[in-house]
């Protein structure tokens, strides 16, 4: 491979990055031919010892989306970080997506328990046949405040957890960069 | 060499010779594929991240021939985080050498 098939590999690779750092990273590549040929090695060695260039570029779009992601906390960004992370290989997509599978899961459960907790008085309410709970002697309304009391506590809990869940995936991304950085 | 083991020993060679003197990134390269096998361009995105982590820093400099050459320089941060890591390094290869020595007396 000459100097340049290994900049076009690295340029088509590195599309993720926003243009000036993108020429900042192809400059130090530039550099690096630049320095090796004035030290008499050939392209194809200089092209070799680099090592490949998409496999270079990859480890670059991971770190810069994660780097994002945490600067600007949005669904795109932490989405894009995922798909980068996990495209470095395949076999971590099962130990990134995984997990965060669950995790949402779980929370989509607690948030509908919540939900239906709080609502426990009104459906009574409205829909008395709706609410049938083993409630023993305790009268059936105070049962139902109890829930609401309860899926209230349940809903703080779940928007708690969800805005710590965010800075958490970034937080296993970064893990997970970090274990096949390069790679 | 495993992958993962060299990313963790780029890096400790790289504070090594930065914590001597200033380099620029071929020279760092060439330093550290001198004594061990590397791809060379794996040093760059280590030292732009660790330069955005705030453990280096870089300036410019004209060069006689060529481009002029980035240099990085290690900051305060980046000696006192070199110190802890040289500890890590030399704890583990010290344990690792132990282990070693300990299996080849049995056989």
């Amino acid at each position: 491979m000459n100097k340049k098939e290994f900049m076009e590999k690295l340029d088509k690779a590195l599309a993720g990055i926003p243009k000036d750092e993108k020429k900042e990273v192809m400059r130090d590549y530039e550099d690096h031919f630049s320095i090796g040929l004035e030290k008499g090695r050939t392209e194809d060695e200089i092209a070799k010892s680099l090592g490949d260039p998409a496999s270079i570029a990859k480890s670059i779009t991971a770190e810069y989306s994660i780097t994002r992601a945490k600067r600007e906390p949005s669904i795109k960004n932490i989405f894009r970080a995922i798909i980068t992370v996990t495209g470095l290989g395949l076999f971590n997509l099962i130990f990134v997506l995984g997990p965060l599978i669950i995790a949402v899961a779980l929370l989509f459960v607690a948030y509908g328990v919540a939900i239906l907790f709080i609502a426990a008085p009104f459906l009574m309410l409205v829909y008395p046949a709706s609410v049938s709970i083993p409630s023993g002697d305790t009268p059936i309304w105070m049962v139902a405040v109890g829930l609401h009391i309860i899926g209230d506590i349940l809903l703080v809990l779940s928007l708690y957890i969800t805005k710590g869940f965010y800075k958490l995936i970034i937080a296993y991304l970064q893990m997970n960069a970090k274990i096949i950085r390069g790679e | 060499m495993n992958i993962q083991i060299k990313k963790g020993v780029i890096e400790v060679c790289v504070f090594a010779i930065l914590s001597k003197k200033d380099c620029y990134g071929y020279e760092l390269a060439e330093t550290i594929s001198s004594h061990i096998e590397i791809s060379e361009g794996t040093i760059y995105p280590l030292l732009r991240r660790l330069t955005k982590e705030g453990y280096f820093t870089t300036y410019l400099q004209e060069s006689s021939e060529g481009p002029p050459r980035i240099y990085y320089k290690i900051t305060d941060q980046g000696i006192e985080y070199k110190k802890s890591l040289l500890k890590d390094w030399n704890n583990l290869t010290k344990g690792v050498n132990e282990l070693i020595e300990e299996s080849e007396k049995d056989e």
